[in-house]
């Protein structure tokens, strides 16, 4: 028979990772490829889409808080990625990133598809 | 003069506070009576110094000195005086000053208290770490900073004075604010004493009878606290607008972790007391749950920083409507420090008296009431996690280099459906178990009643309301047991000693509570409807009718505020309901405010909470995003391309504006239609056309203002367009029972204000004759 403290432990133990597992399965923030990103028919919700920057030499600033670059997903696809956050974020940067997460929704208007992203996480 | 005063002020009672808790700190490792006099002179100084600074903040806001930043801010010339008195704590330096003055002055009575029971010095010293750590905050915060200071950056003339404030948040302007923040903060300041008298009861190596001392503060904290958050839950539903009381807003959530610690800390604190034995100030056993009881007043106390940590360090920005504006990185770092601080010194206290506090666990019979108080408070505790992990859920994803992510309501509320369940059936079977031990007959007999009528009034009040899903069947029922379960107790205490019912009547009001939440979450109706000014529609049984609308509080320039007279008729009565939507500069009104009218009935609120205003009739319109353009029905020559938004006259005039691209075959211009803040707009010709535009409607969107779309309406001159009309789209909801979720908050209160008389006279008697050096000596179980 185990002990109350046992009871207690086990009980903390087991509850810790499953309260965080449950928790995981209500964020607001769908992690997609570019392709599933494209189908999504809601444009007001953001999406995550994680990937790696194709050229460093190619992200384009815009302005203060405002930058052009392409991105290649896990799936292998190139997406233009606009990003306009409230974070300032450099050229540099974004070059620096091993890995990128833009979250956003993608758009496809005259200025032809894109993945608009509000914010940027990047990887050392 | 005065600003300079009041920082003078502040900075005195920093210099005091530290100064007292350093002799208190002295006072510990040497107990002499002139540093004690040292100490409690300081204290009394930078109570002093607090009130004062407190008070001169409050003359320059009702004497309108906005060369002060904080009191252009947050305040203005129109502002009534209970929103003037408000305006002390609606920003983040007069909240934290309302907090450090509401510590002080409990801190008196805490100084008296702790004298009484000879901890002062242990208390007294941990007392004054927190409130000499909220002054300095406020010695870097101060809302005494000048606009020239403020922006410093801006070539200000040292001696600007700004004619008017800012004011205060239009939504802020309600009779609310007076008292949910005050009581809130109470509750914050109140929290502290269980936390200090903890640390004192490590410092002095006494496990047991700091538990029966601190007991009524934690029972006046959970009151407290309990009564400020539901108070915030009333001010929703009354003036937001969305329908609700409780959202699961992080900065809701964030008073409910420490709220929550606090009640199963309440529980624990019971059993250790019940366990336990004191007589005459000298401990003779210490009870059960001891090392739970320290651990719950550290996480407690440290829940009230955390939540402040979250509201005032905008790591929740775009993740709740109520965070603060980023406050600064130096106060990031203080409020993070002294969370951190608060939060380690108190385990590492723990840690430090680990081995005394590694007695035999104390073993509980499984069927004794304190073994179920026990398993309630961990339910408790359980619910707390949830409400953490959810909070926090957004800070947590960037640690692990995740995007920033908030989680869904759905989350809570699956969860404490079921958490719901057990705190109710764990609360009726305590209640209905003995103290030590109970045996299987004795528990058939305390239920015999109780199981039947509950389970017959669940089936009742099942059919009668239509309540069909299994899991509220389910916590209808345990509700329903736990009312019934108390009720019975509570009668049976009034006739022997109504303060020992106190107990019994606060589970009352959490089963009530229950219940109106299960009606109101779950039974809820609602309906969108669209009405034409002068025509009506039915809804729930109702006739709503448009009647027309007034413009209020028209002596406030900052504002277009129009109260909606809609008429409900049902069965021969009639009463008319007034939602309010209005326009302030405080957005630039950009997004419309909207107030919901309600009528009141005790078995359920008809809510109608407007959405909308519109024009309707007259010509037909097109939406256009900015770029689109169209041919205008009216003249196929005529290409119409919208170019942006126009808001140069929003502030002066309360115009809006939308600038067109016209073109003709031969020709080319620009044209601005413009409509006015409630939605009335002019159709004014094209020139060189037989076309009149109007401005007929603003579609806002709410995730990216530069998506937002113009209604433009056409007409031709030479044809007569029908008459256009105002109408209001408007979700009108049916909620019912929620008086039960006010009574039961009321009926909560009312227990634990009963619960905190019934334990100070027991303290008054455990501690007759308090011995002179009661408690110094390790006072380990001695039984």
């Amino acid at each position: 028979m185990m002990n109350r403290r046992t009871w207690y432990i086990t009980a903390i133990v087991l509850f810790l990772p499953l309260v965080l597992w449950y928790a995981s399965r209500f964020s607001d923030l769908p992690e997609m490829t570019f392709a599933e990103a494209a189908l999504e028919e809601d444009h007001t919700k953001r999406v995550a889409v994680t990937g790696k920057l194709v050229a460093a030499n190619n992200v384009v600033s815009g302005g203060e808080s405002s930058l052009t670059f392409y991105l290649v997903d896990d799936d292998g696809k190139k997406e233009r990625v606009v990003y306009e956050g409230k974070e300032k974020v450099t050229t540099t940067d974004v070059g620096e990133a091993s890995e990128i997460s833009v979250v956003g929704h993608m758009c496809s208007d005259k200025e032809g598809p894109r993945f608009h992203a509000k914010q940027l996480y990047l990887s050392e | 003069m005065a600003g300079d005063i009041g920082s003078f002020l502040i900075a005195l009672g920093f210099s005091a506070g530290l100064l007292s808790g350093l002799f208190y700190v002295q006072a510990i490792r040497s107990p002499k009576e002139s540093s004690l006099n040292i100490a409690r002179g300081s204290f009394y100084v930078m109570v002093f110094a607090v009130m004062f600074a407190s008070a001169i903040l409050m003359y320059v806001i009702l004497n309108h000195q906005f060369q002060y930043h904080y009191v252009w801010a947050h305040s203005s010339t129109n502002l009534a005086r209970p929103f003037l008195v408000a305006a002390f704590y609606s920003g983040q330096e007069g909240s934290f000053m309302l907090w450090t003055l509401l510590t002080s002055l409990i801190g008196v009575f805490v100084l008296g208290y702790a004298q009484r029971y000879r901890y002062e010095a242990e208390a007294m010293s941990v007392y004054m770490i927190v409130i000499t750590l909220l002054l300095l905050i406020l010695v870097v915060d101060s809302p005494f900073h000048t606009i020239f200071s403020a922006f410093a950056d801006q070539t200000l003339p040292a001696d600007f004075i700004p004619p008017d404030g800012r004011g205060l948040n239009p939504q802020l302007e309600n009779l609310w604010i007076t008292i949910h923040p005050p009581m809130l903060f109470t509750g914050f300041a109140a929290m502290t004493v269980p936390f200090v008298f903890a640390i004192a009861g490590l410092i002095r190596r006494d496990y047991q009878r700091w538990i029966s001392i601190a007991l009524p503060w934690t029972l006046f904290a959970s009151m407290v606290l309990g009564f400020g958050i539901m108070l915030g839950g009333w001010w929703a539903y009354e003036t937001l607008g969305w329908g609700g009381y409780w959202a699961w807003d992080p900065v809701e959530n964030s008073s409910l972790i420490p709220w929550l610690i606090c009640v199963s800390l309440v529980h624990t604190m019971i059993v250790q007391n019940r366990t336990g034995v004191v007589e005459r100030g000298k401990t003779k056993k210490i009870g059960g749950l001891v090392r739970t009881n320290f651990v719950l007043a550290v996480c407690a106390f440290s829940g009230i920083l955390y939540s402040t940590f979250l509201t005032r360090s905008g790591v929740l920005d775009d993740t709740s409507v109520h965070s603060f504006v980023t406050p600064g990185n130096f106060v990031y770092a203080v409020l993070l420090v002294i969370l951190l601080t608060f939060l380690l010194t108190g385990l590492s206290a723990i840690l430090w008296r680990w081995r005394d506090l590694s007695m035999k666990m104390l073993e509980l019979k499984t069927m004794s009431r304190e073994n179920w108080l026990g398993i309630g408070s961990a339910v408790l505790l359980a619910s707390a996690f949830i409400v953490f992990v959810g909070t926090s859920w957004p800070i947590l994803m960037p640690l692990i280099g995740k995007p920033k992510a908030k989680i869904d309501m759905s989350f809570y509320n699956n969860t404490h459906l079921w958490l719901g369940l057990a705190i109710v059936l764990i609360n009726a079977l305590s209640i209905s178990l003995k103290w030590k031990n109970t045996s299987g007959e004795e528990l058939k007999k305390s239920m015999r009643v109780t199981l039947p009528i509950s389970a017959g009034t669940a089936v009742l009040v099942t059919l009668w309301t239509e309540v069909t899903d299994p899991p509220f069947v389910l916590l209808m029922f345990g509700a329903l047991l736990a009312l019934i379960t108390n009720l019975i107790e509570t009668v049976r205490y009034i006739r022997a000693n109504g303060r020992m019912a106190g107990a019994y009547i606060a589970h009352m009001g959490l089963a009530l509570l229950i219940i109106g939440v299960i009606f109101t979450s779950r039974y809820s109706l609602t309906e969108h409807v669209q009405i034409v000014e002068g025509e009506s529609t039915e809804v729930f049984g109702y006739t709503a009718s448009f009647i027309g609308r007034d413009t209020i509080e028209r002596k406030k320039r900052d504002r277009e505020k129009y109260e909606f007279k809609i008429k409900l008729e049902k069965d021969g009565s009639e009463s008319i309901v007034r939602p309010v939507i209005f326009w302030s500069d405080f957005n630039q009104r950009e997004q419309a405010f909207l107030e919901p009218g309600i009528l009141y009935h005790p078995t359920g609120d008809l809510y109608i909470s407007p959405k909308s205003l519109e024009v309707v009739g007259g010509d037909p319109t097109v939406v256009l995003a900015k770029g689109e353009k169209v041919i205008v029905p009216q003249d196929s020559s005529l290409e119409v391309r919208f170019e942006k938004f126009d808001m140069s006259r929003a502030e002066t005039e309360g115009l809006q504006g939308a600038v067109l691209d016209v073109r003709l075959p031969d020709t080319s211009f620009y044209f601005t239609a413009y409509r006015q803040m409630d939605g009335r707009y002019a159709l004014n010709a094209l020139p060189r056309t037989d076309v009149s535009v109007g401005f007929a409607e603003l579609i806002v969107d709410q995730e990216e203002l530069a998506h937002s779309k113009a209604r433009i309406r056409f007409a031709s001159r030479l044809r007569e367009s029908s008459p256009e009309k105002q109408a209001i789209t408007l979700d009108v909801s049916i909620k019912p029972f929620i008086n039960l979720v006010w009574g039961g908050v009321i009926v909560m209160v009312i227990g634990f204000f009963i619960s905190i008389l019934r334990r100070r006279k027991e303290l008054s008697q455990f501690e007759a004759f308090v011995p002179e050096e009661s408690g110094r000596d390790q006072t380990r179980d001695i039984s």
